[in-house]
């Protein structure tokens, strides 16, 4: 084994004069004292001339190569070692002699015990008239040295392997208090904890800038990072907001909330979809105020992106004051797939809710528009009688000889008209009322009853045959009264048109309210059944989406808007067509817990 | 307003307002039968005088536009006022065009009421009085032997006596005879009023 290590400038540098004084003729003195050094020195000496032929070895040499110097005098390494150690011998002499200057190399010896390992300082001999003539060599034997350092690695190695299989925490802290070492274990129990805290926080009802708080502040603590941030995209998804930050900086405004997408490092995690990690903040151009990172120690920033389905959510960086691992970047990009999943999944509960709200508002418009064309006529009828009335007075009244009891009818048939209008204008005004309260215990046998006084021309009018069974016994039920109301309003409704066609049989409509019979405490089941046009089993799944109709001149939100009410209210709305004719669409609602309705 | 044997029928499920228009009626000396359903007015046999009817559209069972679809048939066609709680435009448009007289939204002035029903009955005299007139003409001409009625198609097409006798193949004192008898019975007072009265009959061959 050969390995050439370069040496030092000022060892480089050949002082060719020195050199020469080595070369003149030594007196005796001196020799014999160079002598005793070259011999008592623990270190292999050698002297080879420019053709690689032995001039002199020291003891040592001589007692651990296992060879004299008479016997090694004037032959070349091939005739002494063996073929592969004389030729990386010569190999590094030639290196020696070319270049003209010391160098140092690792030299194979194979001795008693086996291979040893020698690190060979190489100087060449210049002459007087400046070329090289020969070569010396001062051999160290390292091997146990490099014993030793090959235990070291191989016990580092063994407790690294040891570290990283570990399923317990380790992590190793300088006297600054910088991280200088986690296992993987940390890494995996860091993102376990922060994923934990994550779907804690996409948990609560907080608003999503809140959540996104109590992520980038669980990564500040658990990953001990300088700083966290998020940001999400704009609605134009050109722009990326800060949304959180956690660790050195918790404010949210300032000119670094906002990030143009595809400029700067957060704007390039974003376009590019891919993690961006610098490890040297310091000495990277992409780090702009170096100062800062220096003030705060931060060492090394890692951007990912948070990604759904190849959609970008959302940006998470940190930085760092200790270098990050390949096992600390998963770790962390596991962490922010979870808060990816979190945004898109808050996202999609925040569109479902404002669908719900645009369906109701939508429900109650339309129910109101049902309800006024009803209000409408039930005050105008009366209005007009009186109308008649009174102007059947004034004729009256005009002729020569007025008819008293005729006009005393009128006037009394007027009072009665008014009395019934105001009826109507009362029972609506108690009817909006009670929309204003939200969720209260409802009796629905009543809410029923309230329902059909609304319908009666309806029915009358479609020559339906109403049947109502309107248990006594029904537990209250928590609700909005006015939803529920449109929901009855709508079976009702949809169950008269169902039957607007029918002429071979009865035109009968069955509403019943009763206790579920199941679980009686489950709440209350009321079904409207009806002998209509009933409707095919395949369109069963489509009868409740929004637009779905089979009425000619029907805006198909009835059901779907009903369903999402029941929904809303905890419970079930179903449609089942009957054995014979017809249809029969039923919900059921809890029982309220508190008995006072 | 005139107290003839005129009579306004009237139909609304609503008692008050039943009421109250048969009042109304009764201040111009209208007479007026009111009935809560289409049904109960099918049942009812009416009298043969001048008369209409005020119908509420909305109603239960037979709506007002389905009786006056039923009623169509009728001869003559009664006379319809429609009153409503709430009109629309397309149905108003459907009433009038199948021969409704007005259509008028409660509450209304008295006196549009008054008015469309007056007219309404105006009409229906009319339409009596055509009708009874083409009755008679009818009987008159069902009178006449085979030889007059032979005679009165020939004499309104503008022949000549002498024309109608080479026709018939008999002499012109013949059909002078049968001419004055003709005209006595169908009660012309000269040949121009008699092509009036074939013309209402259907007499006249179709002019090319």
């Amino acid at each position: 084994m050969t390995h050439r290590r370069p040496l030092g400038p000022n060892q480089r540098r050949t002082d060719a004069a020195r050199q020469k004084s080595d070369v003149r003729e030594p007196d005796q003195a001196e020799e014999a004292l160079a002598r005793e050094i070259l011999n008592n020195s623990a270190n292999l000496i050698s002297l080879k001339d420019a053709e690689g032929r032995y001039l002199l070895v020291n003891r040592q040499f001589e007692k651990t190569l296992h060879v004299r110097q008479e016997q090694i005098k004037g032959k070349k390494d091939d005739e002494i070692f063996p073929p592969e150690l004389a030729a990386a011998f010569r190999a590094n002499d030639l290196q020696v002699l070319d270049a003209g200057v010391p160098m140092e190399f690792e030299e194979a010896t194979l001795q008693d015990d086996g291979p040893h390992t020698c690190l060979v300082q190489k100087f060449p001999l210049v002459n007087v008239e400046g070329k090289v003539y020969a070569t010396g060599g001062i051999g160290t034997d390292i091997t146990e040295r490099k014993r030793a350092e090959q235990a070291l690695r191989a016990s580092e190695e063994h407790y690294r392997l040891l570290c990283e299989g570990a399923a317990d925490v380790v992590i190793s802290i300088n006297e600054g208090g910088q991280l200088v070492f986690v296992n993987p274990a940390t890494d995996s129990a860091r993102q376990a904890l922060v994923r934990a805290d994550v779907s804690v926080a996409f948990a609560t009802k907080d608003s999503l800038q809140a959540i996104l708080q109590a992520c980038a502040e669980s990564v500040v603590r658990h990953f001990e990072t300088a700083l966290a941030r998020i940001w999400t995209p704009g609605k134009d998804h050109d722009v990326l907001e800060l949304q959180a930050s956690a660790g050195l900086y918790t404010v949210l405004g300032g000119i670094h909330s906002r990030g143009p997408v595809g400029f700067v490092n957060i704007g390039l995690i974003a376009k590019e979809r891919k993690r961006l990690v610098i490890d040297d903040v310091m000495n990277d151009p992409r780090i702009p105020d170096k100062a800062w990172a220096r003030n705060e120690g931060v060492t090394a920033f890692a951007g990912h992106p948070l990604l759904v389905r190849d959609s970008l959510v959302g940006v998470m960086t940190i930085f760092s004051r200790s270098s990050l691992t390949t096992k600390t970047l998963d770790a962390l990009a596991l962490v922010a797939d979870a808060i990816a999943q979190g945004i898109a999944q808050k996202r999609a509960e925040e569109a479902w809710q404002s669908r719900q709200a645009e369906l109701a508002r939508v429900a109650r418009l339309t129910t109101m528009a049902a309800l006024s064309a009803s209000i409408a006529h039930e005050v105008t009828q009366p209005l007009a009688a009186i109308v008649t009335n009174g102007d059947a007075c004034l004729r009256l009244l005009a002729s020569d000889r007025p008819n008293v009891s005729e006009t005393r009818n009128a006037v009394a048939s007027i009072i009665r008209d008014a009395r019934r209008a105001a009826d109507v204008v009362a029972r609506v005004r108690a009817l909006l009322k009670k929309s204003d309260v939200a969720r209260m215990p409802l009796d629905l046998g009543q809410l029923i009853r309230d329902v059909l006084a609304l319908v009666p021309r309806e029915v009358a009018r479609h020559r339906i045959v109403l049947q109502t069974s309107l248990a006594n016994d029904l537990p209250p039920v928590l609700g909005d009264r006015i939803q529920l109301q449109q929901v009855v309003l709508n079976l009702l409704t949809n169950a008269i048109e169902a039957m607007r066609d029918v002429v071979d049989r009865r035109r009968e409509l069955v509403i019943s309210a009763r206790r579920h019979d199941v679980d009686p405490e489950a709440g209350v089941l009321v079904a409207v059944q009806d002998a209509g046009v009933g409707f095919e089993r395949a369109s069963l799944d489509q009868l409740f989406e929004v637009l779905y109709t089979t009425k000619p001149d029907g805006l198909g939100m009835g059901l779907s808007i009903s369903r999402s009410i029941i929904l809303s209210h905890g419970g079930r709305l179903w449609a089942t067509p009957n054995a014979d004719y017809g249809a029969t669409f039923q919900f059921v609602l809890p029982a309220s817990r508190s008995q006072t309705p | 307003m005139s107290a003839d044997d005129s009579i306004v029928f009237i139909i609304d499920d609503d008692q008050s307002m039943r009421d109250a228009l048969t009042r109304l009626l009764g201040t111009v000396g209208l007479r007026a039968q009111a009935f809560e359903t289409p049904q109960e007015f099918l049942n009812t046999k009416r009298p043969d005088t001048p008369s209409c009817l005020v119908l509420d559209v909305r109603l239960p069972g037979l709506s007002g536009l389905d009786l006056q679809r039923e009623l169509a048939d009728l001869d003559p066609p009664i006379q319809i006022v429609f009153i409503t709680a709430h009109g629309d435009i397309p149905m108003t448009v459907q009433a009038l065009k199948a021969g409704a007289v007005d259509f008028l939204t409660k509450p209304f002035r008295d006196q549009q009421l008054l008015d469309a029903v007056q007219h309404a009955i105006d009409r229906d005299r009319t339409a009596r009085h055509q009708r009874a007139r083409l009755v008679e003409l009818r009987r008159r001409y069902e009178s006449l032997t085979q030889r007059e009625r032979e005679v009165i198609t020939l004499v309104v097409t503008g022949l000549l006596n002498k024309q109608i006798a080479a026709q018939l193949r008999t002499s012109e004192a013949t059909v002078k005879a049968h001419r004055a008898q003709l005209m006595r019975k169908m009660e012309a007072q000269s040949v121009a009023q008699l092509v009036t009265i074939a013309e209402r009959l259907g007499l006249l061959p179709l002019r090319g």
